[in-house]
């Protein structure tokens, strides 16, 4: 009978070796690749910020370059109106000079000349009065203090109408006598300035003071917002933050929200330029970078899984067909062959198991064959057969023999009176008393009919002692057995009998029969001498002819019954009782 | 659902959809409205205003749509702006004199951003913003100091020239602070002046003239309001130069046709600037957080070719200041 396929009744595996081989297999080609991509990401991450740092430094530092290229050009200009010795009469001439200062420098709203007495001689302004020698001494100002000890000197951006940056510069000559320039400079103007400087698409600068205004942005209306409180948190807090770091930092902007930004210094001013990027653009070539990274990384990932998946279905699929045979071949199909070609140690594996299932098949046939035997055979006997893996002993065969028959005296009459249920427990325990002795004496059960037994002694298995000597013990022993269980029938009512003979000679012994219906028998006189001789036997008389007495010896007292006509034997045959001398017991 | 609600449910979407698409649209055009006494071409809102608003995308009938009025006079400003208002604009402009301005703030009733371009008057001491850095309305844009520029004006002009007796003023109700301002800085800077209001248009400058005393009429500064340009600039000019005048001007428009010399601003660059603040509210920026600007610069012009005409040369002073000889 096959069994099932095996996967529709196998316990539900706790850990499949495929899921194992998968994990195993993803782990090995999925593992080194994550970690390079993740490594290769974060290095390719911590060099672009730097690359970008080192960018906006540059930007910052350059835009600086051009605000303080700004404030030098102002400078410069109006160096030329401190060139002239103040004397009388070159007032206009200074005036020429202011004027002059005016249309060569569009920043400068309004200048004063001061002389070298400190007083103030020239005003000149786009849009306020000119004024000349208006008398007013500024010897005390700061402002020509400042100039006059450093030469130039600048002043706080203040915030005209609350809006309009403006702030304050002082030149002074190489003399004291060619006096000192004051200016107003619009700083919208640096403006312009702001405005080309460009950082990355939508980057841009942006410019702050040392009190926290904005002083230029390259959107003039944040400007243009005045001082305020925001604004001002906003610069400290920028200012702090870019004190504290070496490179860029994250602040947001007004104008364009987050931002990366670098600043430098314009040092003069005491002012701060802000090279500002924003964080979408700033991180746009990275995060495309990124995103490219994670896609691969994940085509990867997925490339390995299909690579673990397809490993790991090839692996285990051999193991399941292997499981399978295994299930069919030990559910007793040993025809079952597991067919595999994987050329390695599975398949030598699935070769192996083919062999045992063959081997395996080989044996069962043994197996069915001596649970046959086991039917005529003593339990011993069959042992021994079944040991030698063989029944060979069982073919026909010419051997010396001795035939042991017994059956009950008056069993006919009984079984006719009694009743069958009566009968049938008669005869168990009859067979089961005979069976015992039978198996201890290693005979041979050959066939037995009602009361009837027939038992060969020396085939298949040959007696170790003489057989005819073991025949006799057996016939006794199985006499003083049956006679204590006679002796018990006689108590319950049932009046039988119990007689034996056996003889010794030679018989043609084997394995007679049709398909599964074997017996084993010993055909020849001898047999039909031994049956005869049973029925010729009384109750407790143990009958064997003279040939086969001659060999019992001193163990056993024989009585000779004198010849007699047998049927079946032209010769008449001398008959013999059989008793054990002595009360021996041989079980 | 059956059949006939699963079709309601579809023309639903599908209404939904083309009203989201007409809003869309609707949303996506930006409409300007100007109002000016001059007519569509002559105005000063015409051409460098929409030159920048091209310049930064706005293409007429694409993305942009710009509603010109012609105001017959100063007090049509409210009027022409009301149907602006009623034709549905997004932004007023609201260039020159204060008429316009205040017809633009009434018609827009705090609901409209209005960008102005004040050149003829001080919309911060009449009150029509807060504070330059921060509007606090719904009104903001660029301005200068036309009523400070008099004075600096007429020091100029006596820098260049400087007539025996005096100098005529040309005044009207739009100039009228500027005037104000000038007598005071007349008497600051010692210079007699007379001044002279017109009032019928058109102006008739020969009459005008008439007014002024004889020992006057050695030069003239005219202040700046639309009206002195109407019918047209050459009208003034070609005056000036038939009798003779030594005349100063507001802006450059007027030398650039025959006049004598301007100091002003760039109007080229305050309308460019005024476009760059419709364009910053068209894109979200709040008029009242939007600081006012001023232009940094201002430009002396001056015509060699008139000076030459008028028998007159100028002191070098003057030429030294020039952002731009006429020759």
């Amino acid at each position: 009978m096959r069994r099932n396929p095996p996967s529709a009744e196998s316990p539900r595996l706790r850990r499949p070796l495929f899921q194992k081989y998968f994990v195993a297999l993803f782990a090995a080609v999925a593992a080194p690749l994550l970690g390079y991509g993740g490594i290769e990401a974060w290095f390719g991450y911590r060099n672009y910020r730097t690359a970008l740092d080192l960018r906006l430094q540059i930007e910052a530092r350059a835009a600086a370059g051009r605000i303080n290229d700004f404030l030098l050009g102002v400078r410069e200009q109006m160096a030329w109106t401190v060139q002239r010795t103040w004397t009388t009469g070159t007032i206009d001439s200074h005036r020429l000079d202011a004027l002059r200062l005016l249309r060569q420098t569009p920043a400068i709203a309004e200048v004063q000349l001061i002389d070298g007495e400190g007083f103030e001689r020239v005003t000149v302004s786009r849009l306020g009065r000119d004024i000349m020698d208006s008398g007013i001494d500024r010897t005390g100002d700061p402002a020509i203090q400042a100039a006059l000890s450093a030469g130039f000197w600048y002043g706080p951006v203040t915030f005209q109408d609350a809006s309009e940056p403006f702030m304050q510069a002082a030149v002074a000559g190489n003399r004291r006598s060619v006096g000192v320039a004051v200016a107003s400079i619009n700083l919208k103007l640096i403006g312009d300035v702001i405005t080309s400087i460009r950082v990355g698409e939508s980057g841009g600068a942006f410019v702050a003071d040392g009190e926290g205004q904005l002083i230029a942005h390259t959107d003039i209306s944040f400007v243009l917002r005045g001082v305020d409180d925001q604004t001002r948190a906003w610069i400290e807090a920028l200012r702090t933050l870019t004190d504290a770091s070496a490179g860029a930092v994250e602040t947001y902007d007004p104008a364009r929200g987050a931002v990366l930004a670098a600043s430098a210094p314009i040092d003069d001013v005491g002012w701060r330029i802000y090279a500002a990027l924003p964080l979408a653009e700033a991180y746009a070539p990275i995060r495309a970078t990124l995103v490219r990274t994670g896609a691969f990384l994940l085509a990867g990932a997925a490339f390995a899984a299909l690579l673990a998946l397809w490993l790991a279905r090839r692996m285990t699929i051999p193991v399941r067909v292997v499981e399978q045979g295994v299930a069919r071949i030990g559910g007793g199909d040993f025809d079952h062959r597991i067919r595999i070609a994987t050329g390695d140690e599975i398949e030598r594996l699935a070769a192996r198991i083919n062999d045992m299932a063959g081997d395996l098949a080989t044996s069962k046939d043994r197996a069915d064959r001596i649970n046959r035997l086991k039917r005529f055979l003593s339990p011993q006997v069959a042992e021994l057969i079944e040991n030698a893996g063989t029944d060979e002993v069982l073919r026909p065969k010419h051997a010396e023999v001795v035939v042991v028959f017994f059956d009950l005296r008056g069993f006919t009459s009984f079984s006719a009176k009694a009743d069958g249920e009566t009968v049938f427990r008669v005869v168990s325990e009859y067979y089961e008393v005979l069976g015992e002795v039978i198996g201890a004496f290693e005979a041979t059960l050959t066939h037995f009919s009602g009361d009837g037994v027939m038992a060969i002694l020396n085939a298949p298995v040959p007696c170790t002692s003489p057989p005819r000597l073991v025949a006799a013990r057996f016939a006794c022993a199985a006499d003083s057995a049956i006679q204590a269980l006679l002796a018990k029938w006689r108590r319950e009512g049932a009046e039988l009998g119990f007689g034996a003979g056996f003889a010794a000679g030679l018989a043609t012994v084997g394995r007679i029969g049709y398909a599964d219906r074997y017996d084993y028998t010993a055909i020849g006189s001898v047999a039909n001498l031994a049956s005869r001789l049973c029925h010729l036997a009384g109750d407790g008389q143990i009958l064997t002819d003279h040939s086969t007495a001659a060999g019992l010896g001193a163990e056993f007292e024989m009585t000779a019954l004198g010849a007699r006509n047998l049927k079946g034997f032209s010769n008449a045959v001398s008959v013999y009782t059989v008793r054990r001398r002595k009360e021996v017991d041989f079980l | 659902m059956n059949w006939s609600s699963f079709r309601m449910l579809v023309a639903s979407i599908t209404l939904f959809l083309a009203s989201v698409q007409a809003m869309a649209d609707q949303h996506g055009i930006l409409r300007v409205g100007a109002v000016s006494l001059r007519p569509f071409g002559e105005a000063n809102i015409s051409d460098a205003f929409l030159t920048r608003l091209a310049e930064l995308g706005y293409e007429q009938g694409r993305n942009f749509d710009f509603k010109f009025i012609q105001a017959p006079n100063g007090g049509a400003y409210e009027a022409a702006y009301r149907d602006l208002v009623a034709s549905g604009v997004d932004i007023l402009a609201a260039g020159g004199p204060e008429a316009a301005l205040k017809g633009a703030v009434a018609a827009a009733n705090g609901k409209i951003p209005i960008v102005m371009i004040a050149s003829d008057y001080d919309p911060l001491a009449l009150a029509y913003v807060a504070s330059l850095a921060e509007p606090g309305g719904n009104v903001t844009g660029v301005f200068f100091r036309q009523v400070a520029l008099t004075e600096k004006r007429l020091e100029i002009m006596r820098e260049a020239f400087l007539p025996e007796g005096g100098v005529t003023i040309f005044w009207d109700r739009n100039s009228a602070d500027q005037w104000e301002r000038a007598q005071g800085a007349a008497a600051t800077l010692g210079i007699p002046v007379f001044g002279v209001e017109l009032r019928d248009r058109p102006y008739d400058y020969d009459i005008a003239i008439e007014r002024a005393p004889p020992e006057y009429r050695g030069g003239l500064m005219v202040l700046a309001s639309p009206l002195f340009s109407l019918p047209s600039r050459e009208h003034l000019t070609e005056f000036a130069l038939r009798r003779q005048l030594p005349t100063i001007y507001h802006v450059r428009f007027f030398p650039d046709v025959g006049g004598l010399m301007s100091y002003g601003v760039s109007f080229t660059k305050l309308f460019r600037r005024a476009a760059d603040f419709v364009d910053k509210i068209a894109k979200g920026a709040n008029p009242s957080t939007l600081p006012v600007e001023q232009p940094a610069q201002y430009e002396l012009v001056v015509n060699l070719r008139t000076a030459a005409a008028l028998n007159f040369e100028f002191p070098e002073s003057i030429l030294l200041r020039a952002d731009e000889v006429i020759e």
